[in-house]
């Protein structure tokens, strides 16, 4: 159990654990095979035609998370009181532009009742749960560029002892999904081939499954998750380099060496990222925060890929994501993070 | 001093309210048409939206502007936001000023969590029907709730949370966590929608809607025997929570408490509510639990019933479950009867009313409540508000997905 820290202290959640992960990376000419794919070996069946009327980033996400359980340390623990956190990047576009084209010419008779289900921000979410049972909350988030460092900042929110012994879940599935350049699409939905010259011609989609648990539940994998997940907070606001400057792009996480100074990686700015605020400009406005189209600047696909990049590396490397907010989320080893006291919180008797 | 409450959880106190709903912008407002039993559904512009949905929802009519000089971005720039983004940024920003913020409180420790389940889908119809397309190749680089929180001044943790029709009460469940860990003194938290021709022909094409179109007033009917659907709504609020210790340090009015939470999920469909009512009975004892509440000191139960056939029924089930015997003695309305269903708004809508009830000792009726449905036996308020000690509330939601959520929201302390 954990005491809260005092009001002055920055405060940060307990660390969580990883009990399994998977990551897929899924071209877009791929992804119709992929609904009726069998799942992987050692993971639960899906409903028949489950997937059959699902957003493309809910199919990606969905085979992230067959993966990781297909992965999953034996034995597993059952997955019913587990909850899920779904993060998606611009989910449900394919859909909403076929219905935007199908209500100019045919009326609102031939817009797809499925668009509401299957296509929101929830979506990804609401099939995990559904599919695999699971009956904790089942929530999306972020829905745009941020979404990993929101999932995330939701996820390991849920499961730490921080807020009431009635909301914590054993386990929380994190998954979350980005198209790594936005699929250009034609008038009617469809992804144009003419468009495809300004972007790769098959573009791709990145899942990303995680299981979090306590990080002391040694019943999830036999023993202490190895890898942690903590939340360190903004020492004094949001950090000036990052997004919250509606005239810079985003910066995304990648993966560092533990060695180096996790500040110094997170804050680093490459070439490309120059390159881009060159391009983006200053933006007038309170609220406007338009950008160039096609960059992954502008999806969630970099923290996606440096987050499973870290995990699958052997060994793990460390990994952090600057929050537009200023918060710091860091993958760490359980043993490292041992070695130092984490600020804001103290263990209670 | 901490305050906690009986179930050993510290208080959160309410010390801010926004609204931009069919029923009113304030609260003094929005208390007046729930306790009168005034709609808010009414006839649309049948040029403006699909012709084949019926021609009413309950809109909002006015949207009142951020507070002049209190936000130098706002002032500048609320008047060329999309009117979608003017229904999400409204309540905040009334909401902030409602409880005083930032005052001195650190804006970096202030938080934002909105609800807002189909953001995206929204964006890109509204951008379609001025004739954009970023639909068909993105540019727009933040999500609305960044662009809120810049536009505000809120520093501190932001995120966009959904559960569908859920949505704005997860996001006071993930709000009051994130006050309990410590991460914030104060969070901003509620949700909103907008009415879209697609989403309209959507429920339409899903049968969820009403189509009772001779009168609008009449078209919501939640728990009765001859309802047909849902009427669609628009709007929604935004409360600030902090803890209730701090609030009373800055000396601010506390509306109530949000002393519990509860979730879980069915895990049966992605549309339709499981037959089985124990997870979402569930969601409800664990929110009772939560707060530290016996089901028999409940004075109100702000029911989700948005009026379709299965939702109704299924969640009647389900309070009788949770509650037991006290079931009988709990009065259970649903504003959605007036307001109309506000999706990603409604929770955070039904919290309002939740708090109307406490501070007008009274509870909400449901209009159009002419036949109660027998499969929805409850103990219903039909027609006319009820005047009756309210210190202890509940309020119920459930989303697309099979996602249960209950909140207890009581009198302060």
């Amino acid at each position: 159990m954990h005491a809260r820290p005092s009001p002055a202290e920055p405060a940060g959640n307990p660390p969580v654990g990883i009990a399994c992960h998977a990551a897929v990376e899924v071209r877009l000419s791929e992804l119709p095979r992929l609904r009726d794919l069998p799942v992987p070996a050692g993971a639960p069946a899906l409903p028949p035609r489950f997937l059959r009327h699902a957003d493309e980033q809910t199919v990606v996400g969905m085979r992230a998370v067959l993966e990781a359980i297909a992965a999953h340390p034996l034995p597993r623990p059952s997955f019913a009181r587990y909850g899920v956190v779904a993060a998606t990047c611009r989910a449900g576009r394919f859909t909403a532009a076929q219905s935007l084209a199908m209500l100019r010419t045919g009326g609102g008779v031939t817009v797809t009742p499925h668009v509401v289900p299957q296509c929101a921000l929830h979506s990804l979410a609401g099939a995990v749960s559904v599919a695999f049972g699971m009956h904790g909350p089942n929530i999306g988030a972020g829905g745009g560029r941020h979404a990993v460092a929101e999932g995330l900042a939701t996820a390991i929110a849920l499961i730490s002892p921080g807020a009431s012994a009635h909301a914590v879940v054993p386990g929380i599935w994190f998954v979350t999904t980005s198209w790594d350049d936005e699929p250009a699409l034609d008038h009617s939905g469809r992804p144009n081939a003419a468009a495809a010259q300004a972007a790769p011609p098959d573009p791709l989609c990145r899942g990303l499954a995680v299981a979090l648990v306590a990080a002391g539940d040694t019943g999830a994998t036999g023993g202490a998750p190895p890898l942690q997940l903590a939340v360190h907070p903004a020492a004094c606001g949001p950090d000036p380099s990052r997004p919250h400057d509606p005239s810079r792009p985003h910066h995304p996480s990648r993966p560092h060496h533990p060695s180096r100074p996790h500040g110094a990686v997170a804050s680093a700015r490459s070439t490309d990222h120059a390159a881009h605020d060159a391009a983006v400009g200053s933006v007038s406005g309170s609220i406007a925060a338009e950008a160039a189209p096609g960059a992954d600047a502008f999806t969630a696909a970099a923290d996606i890929r440096g987050l499973a990049r870290a995990l699958v590396s052997a060994p793990p490397v460390a990994w952090s994501l600057r929050c537009p907010w200023g918060d710091e989320i860091r993958l760490e080893s359980a043993a490292a993070r041992a070695a130092s006291e984490p600020r804001g919180w103290r263990e209670a008797a | 001093m901490r305050v906690l409450s009986a179930a050993g959880t510290e208080a959160v106190a309410i010390t801010g309210i926004g609204a931009a709903s069919p029923l009113g912008n304030d609260f003094d407002t929005i208390a007046a048409a729930l306790l009168a039993g005034r709609s808010g559904v009414r006839p649309i512009d049948p040029g403006e939206f699909a012709r084949e949905a019926r021609q009413f929802a309950a809109t909002v009519a006015e949207i009142p502007a951020a507070p002049a000089g209190r936000f130098p971005d706002a002032d500048a720039g609320f008047a060329h936001l999309t009117r979608y983004e003017r229904l999400c940024a409204s309540p905040v920003a009334h909401a902030l000023v409602h409880a005083g913020l930032p005052g001195d409180v650190d804006p970096a420790r202030i938080g934002l969590v909105l609800g807002l389940g189909a953001e995206h889908l929204k964006s890109w119809e509204l951008d379609h029907l001025a004739g954009g397309s970023e639909v068909l190749a993105p540019r727009s680089a933040d999500t609305i709730v960044h662009r809120i929180a810049r536009m505000l001044g809120i520093r501190g943790p932001a995120a966009t949370v959904a559960a569908a029709c859920a949505s704005s009460g997860y996001a006071l469940a993930i709000g009051r966590i994130w006050l309990l860990a410590g991460r914030v003194d104060a969070c901003v938290v509620g949700g909103c929608d907008v009415l879209s021709p697609t989403a309209l022909a959507a429920f339409y094409n899903l049968r969820a809607l009403s189509r009772r179109g001779d009168d609008p007033a009449l078209a919501s009917r939640p728990f009765d025997r001859d309802r047909d659907g849902f009427v669609m709504g628009e709007g929604g609020a935004c409360l600030v929570l902090e803890r209730s210790a701090a609030a009373r340090r800055r000396g601010v009015r506390v509306h109530g408490e949000l002393a519990g939470v509860g979730m879980s999920s069915d895990a049966a469909h992605m549309v339709t509510p499981c037959s089985d009512p124990a997870e979402a009975a569930r969601a409800i004892s664990l929110a009772l639990a939560d707060a530290g509440v016996a089901p028999d000191e409940l004075d109100y139960v702000n029911a989700h019933a948005a009026g379709t056939p299965v939702g109704d029924a299924a969640e009647a089930a389900a309070i009788r479950l949770a509650l037991g015997p006290a079931v009988d003695g709990v009065p259970v309305s649903s504003t959605k009867s007036m307001s109309g269903h506000l999706i990603s708004g409604a929770a955070a809508f039904e919290a309002v009313a939740c708090l109307v009830a406490i501070a007008r000792q009274a509870v909400p009726p449901t209009v159009n409540l002419d036949h109660p449905d027998p499969a929805c036996r409850l103990d219903h308020v039909p027609h006319v508000a009820r005047p009756r000690r309210v210190r202890v509330t509940a309020s119920n939601s459930f989303g697309f997905g099979g996602a249960n959520l209950c909140l207890v929201i009581r009198a302060a302390a």
